[in-house]
């Protein structure tokens, strides 16, 4: 653990017409670090998400990279400086392959479609969607669908790799393992923020976790003292917060 | 005496902006329930028109045209849904433009075919006879399109806001599958919203052949001219685009004023252009962007 | 998928020599009719090629390639009327078609889907009404190519008959079949197509789709203003209802490429070859038997594009690709069970 902040974020609002989304959410990321952000429904985070990677113009706040202020700039400028994202709605380029969707990721470190594929095989490789290289992605199943979205992503080489809610919807086995080849990519350097819906989702893989609530920090922490937060519990009463908030 | 060219030119607008109005609500209708693009809106609208020439070549005066203008346009328009229409909901992108646009090819050749290339002038009742109010004079036939395009206007905005049906069409717009959920028969709300939105097109055609000469291409402008005011209006709202209709009308006679009778046509492209620019979410409307 | 592949760039390069063939035959046997209709077809290839790298491989569906063509009409028309030797009128057209994709770029390509293709109607329509009231590009009645005094047939590129314009519109299609072809399999090809099916997902990617569009719109204003002077040297004669037509020009032009199919490279080419001869020889005999063969041809034109839209939404080329994926299996299956037999 440790290191220099890598992600900071300052302050920033959001509003969408009556909804205030983000309401001056700070979060400070340290290189190397796996942090996990969670929260109910609505509470804010793919928002968070969304001004970070510049989808989302926040109203208010700041929002800095290595260093770098990156308020304001567009999402594939963003994309260049290092930072990945999937997406909680999965986006498929549906009527390319598996290969090639990833080969389009590749393509942003590497000059000719042939380095590309190699990388992105050996991505494919990684995620375990190697046998579905040749289908067509919008073919694949969901959970195959978050796949793609993890492969794409890493196919980039980012330093630092925002996850919106890759494991909902998985098996316990296949978070298992996918919460292994997080470990390997953290291990080699790569900052991980995960978003996730409940607690155990991330638990024995998050170093601190974020509770966003109504669109600002309710609580900060290591994961297991979180659960025990009784202001955390009270946000998640009401949406069975025994199961959500389980370690 | 330049104030009453201001004036008069403000009233003409006003006028055909009423008729533009239905024809862009019709448009903004089937946007808003289907969403499809109906690139033959105008057209449809012709083919009211030429209902009303035929009622003229017939011996019948034309004003008795409008209600059957309406029905053999529904009619038309509830065929179209069920050949055409009805396939090409999920179709992808492409593929529902180029259905609409080959609608618009079928009519506007196919009234060609029937009717010949030439120009039509319907006579009727009102024909060269004008209101005077005060030092205006107001052409007869325009003031009863304006005056029939605000009743069918209200007649349309009440069913959609007071009869079961209306209903139905509003929850559909808003969201297909908890309306389908809720047991509302979407696809027989879909082809009573599409018979309706050219109906109505097909009145205002017949509204248009009172005040205007009428020939196979005549579709073009007037489609133009709707999706403008859909534009303006915020595209799905059905109220809004009748606002914009009368917006474009008074900008349209204005500058035919002040500016060039020729350029018009221009014109109203040039401000299409504009306002996609400069206000992509309407004058009346806004939407959000979801990743 | 729809990556263009080996075989459809030797099927293209075939289809050409293939029509330089028939051209060949219809000059031996005096058939100036065939020889217009390849030429014909040549042409749309040409333009429908071009408006298939914005609609099937980014996205961008236009209805108003008569822009660029008719700009192209006009240039090499007006480079042949200040004594420009044409061929070089003919790059001209391109370097307009260019030129103006590169200045509509910041007004079009703002716009997304249908606003996109109403934009590049209403612009057609806007040059078509300015080149109306326009005295010095001859107005409403248009311009006529000088004659060419004996002699000078190369300079203005003046030939009898369709037959010898066939080879050049042949050598411009090849062209760009080769630059395309070699474009759309390399890196820019998987970027426009991610554009294509997903903005947002491609600007995760660090793809800057402005940048991309902005490329595939120039390049097709480029060989759309080709396709334009192709027009002019043959018809030596032009005015702005013709050139900038809804219907006969950019409304063919998106025809052939939806016909033969948007998803394939080869598409374009195909539907040009199918949709534009059967055009010609409708309308040639409705002109002899009909009054309204106008009107007619566009009744025919509108099924077409409906029928093609309803049941064949993929287009011809794939559809013959998938009948030729089934008959290759029942082939296979056959053969197995005579093995077995034997
Ligand atoms: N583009 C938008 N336009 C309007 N409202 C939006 C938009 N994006 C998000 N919202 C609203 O902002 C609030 C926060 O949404 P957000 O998607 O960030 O929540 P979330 O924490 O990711 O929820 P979930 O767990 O359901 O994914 C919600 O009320 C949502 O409806
Ligand atoms: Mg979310």
């Amino acid at each position: 653990m440790g290191g220099r902040e890598i992600l900071v974020v300052e302050n920033v609002w959001k509003r969408f017409g009556g909804i205030v989304a983000l309401a001056g959410v700070s979060i400070e990321v340290r290189e190397g670090e796996r942090l996990a952000i969670i929260g109910p429904n609505g509470s804010g985070k793919t928002t968070l998400f969304n001004v970070i990677t510049g989808y989302v113009k926040p109203d208010r706040g700041r929002v800095s990279f290595d260093g770098q202020d990156i308020t304001g700039k567009k999402p594939h400028q963003i994309a260049r400086l290092g930072i990945a994202r999937t997406f909680q709605i999965v986006k498929p380029f549906a009527n390319l392959t598996v290969e090639e969707n990833v080969v389009v990721a590749a393509l942003s470190r590497n000059r000719s479609v042939e380095e590309a594929r190699r990388h992105a095989l050996h991505v494919l490789e990684l995620v375990g969607l190697y046998d579905k290289r040749n289908v067509r992605a919008a073919m694949l199943n969901l959970a195959e669908k978050k796949r793609l979205e993890l492969a794409k992503a890493l196919a980039l080489n980012p330093r630092l790799l925002l996850l919106d809610e890759v494991a909902a919807g998985l098996r316990p086995s296949e978070i298992k393992e996918l919460k292994k080849l997080l470990y390997k990519i953290n291990s080699e350097g790569v900052t991980i923020v995960m978003v996730e819906h409940v607690l155990r989702a991330v638990s024995g893989f998050a170093e601190r976790v974020v509770v966003l609530h109504h669109g600002s920090k309710l609580a900060e922490g290591r994961p297991e003292d979180i659960a025990k937060d009784p202001r955390v519990v009270d946000a998640y009463l009401g949406s069975l917060a025994s199961q959500l908030l389980e370690v | 005496m330049d104030l009453t060219v201001l004036a008069s030119a403000i009233v003409d607008g006003l006028l055909m902006g009423l008729v533009y109005g239905l024809v862009a609500l019709g448009l903004a209708l089937i946007w808003g329930v289907m969403n499809i693009i109906n690139f033959a809106h105008g057209d449809y609208m012709v083919l009211g028109a030429y209902i009303a020439v035929l009622f003229s070549l017939l011996g019948v005066d034309a004003v008795y045209a409008l209600p059957f203008a309406f029905a053999v346009v529904y009619l038309a328009g509830v065929a179209t849904y069920k050949l055409v229409i009805r396939r090409i909901l999920d179709a992808p992108f492409v593929s529902q433009i180029a259905a609409t646009f080959a609608l618009l090819l079928l009519i506007r050749y196919g009234v060609e075919l029937v009717a010949g290339p030439r120009t039509w002038i319907v006579e009727s009742v009102l024909s060269g006879s004008v209101v005077r109010v005060g030092p205006l004079s107001i052409v007869c036939s325009k003031l009863f399109a304006g005056i029939v395009s605000i009743a069918v206007f209200v007649v349309v905005y009440l069913f959609l806001t007071r009869t079961y049906t209306g209903l139905a069409v509003r929850a559909i717009a808003q969201n297909r599958s908890a309306a389908m959920l809720q047991g509302i028969d979407v696809d027989r709300v879909n082809s009573i919203v599409f018979g309706l939105g050219v109906g109505v097109a097909g009145l205002a055609g017949a509204l248009v052949a009172l005040v205007q000469p009428v020939f196979p291409e005549l579709g073009g402008f007037y489609c133009l001219v709707a999706f403008v005011s859909v534009v303006l209006g915020g595209f799905t709202s059905v109220v809004g685009s009748f606002l914009g209709a009368i917006i474009i009308g008074l900008s349209e006679s204005l500058s035919a004023v002040y500016i060039s009778p020729t350029l018009k046509n221009a014109i109203a492209f040039t401000v299409f252009i504009l306002v996609l620019l400069f206000r992509p979410t309407g004058l009346f409307g806004r939407f959000g962007r979801r990743v | 998928m729809s990556f263009p592949t080996q075989r459809e760039l030797v099927t293209a390069l075939a289809v050409l020599i293939f029509a330089i063939a028939a051209d060949g035959v219809a000059y031996v046997f005096d058939k100036p009719f065939l020889a217009n209709s390849i030429y014909l077809a040549l042409m749309y290839a040409l333009a429908g090629l071009a408006w298939n790298i914005l609609a099937g491989f980014t996205g961008l569906v236009s209805f108003g390639h008569a822009v660029f063509f008719g700009l192209g009409a006009y240039a090499t028309m007006i480079a042949m009327l200040h004594k420009i030797p044409a061929v070089l009128g003919i790059l001209l057209a391109g370097g307009v078609g260019f030129l103006a994709a590169v200045l509509l770029a910041p007004i079009w390509l703002r716009l997304k889907s249908h606003w996109f293709t109403l934009a590049t109607i209403a612009t057609a329509e806007i040059l078509k009404l300015s080149f109306i009231v326009w005295p010095a590009v001859g107005g409403a009645s248009g311009l006529q190519a000088p004659i060419a005094e004996p002699g000078e047939e190369l300079y203005y590129l003046y030939f009898r008959g369709a037959y010898l314009y066939v080879f050049i519109a042949a050598v411009l299609v090849a062209i760009e079949v080769v630059v395309l072809w070699s474009i759309l399999r390399g890196p820019i090809g998987y970027k426009l197509q991610a554009i294509r099916e997903d903005e947002d997902a491609a600007m995760a990617l660090a793809i800057d789709p402005l940048k991309y569009k902005f490329f595939a719109l120039a390049i097709s204003g480029f060989f759309t203003g080709l396709a334009g002077s192709l027009y002019t040297i043959r018809y030596r004669f032009i005015d702005p209802f013709t050139v900038f037509d809804l219907i006969s020009v950019s409304t063919y032009i998106a025809l052939v490429g939806i016909v033969g199919g948007i998803y394939t490279f080869l598409g374009p080419i195909i539907g040009s070859f199918i949709v534009v001869p059967a055009a010609e020889y409708v309308r040639s005999t409705l002109m002899s038997i009909a009054s309204r063969y106008a009107a007619l041809h566009g009744v025919v034109l509108g099924a077409v594009l409906l029928i093609v839209s309803l049941m064949a939404p993929e287009g011809v080329v794939e559809r013959v690709r998938a009948k030729m994926v089934v008959w290759s299996k029942v082939v296979k299956v056959v053969r197995e069970w005579v093995v077995e037999r034997s």
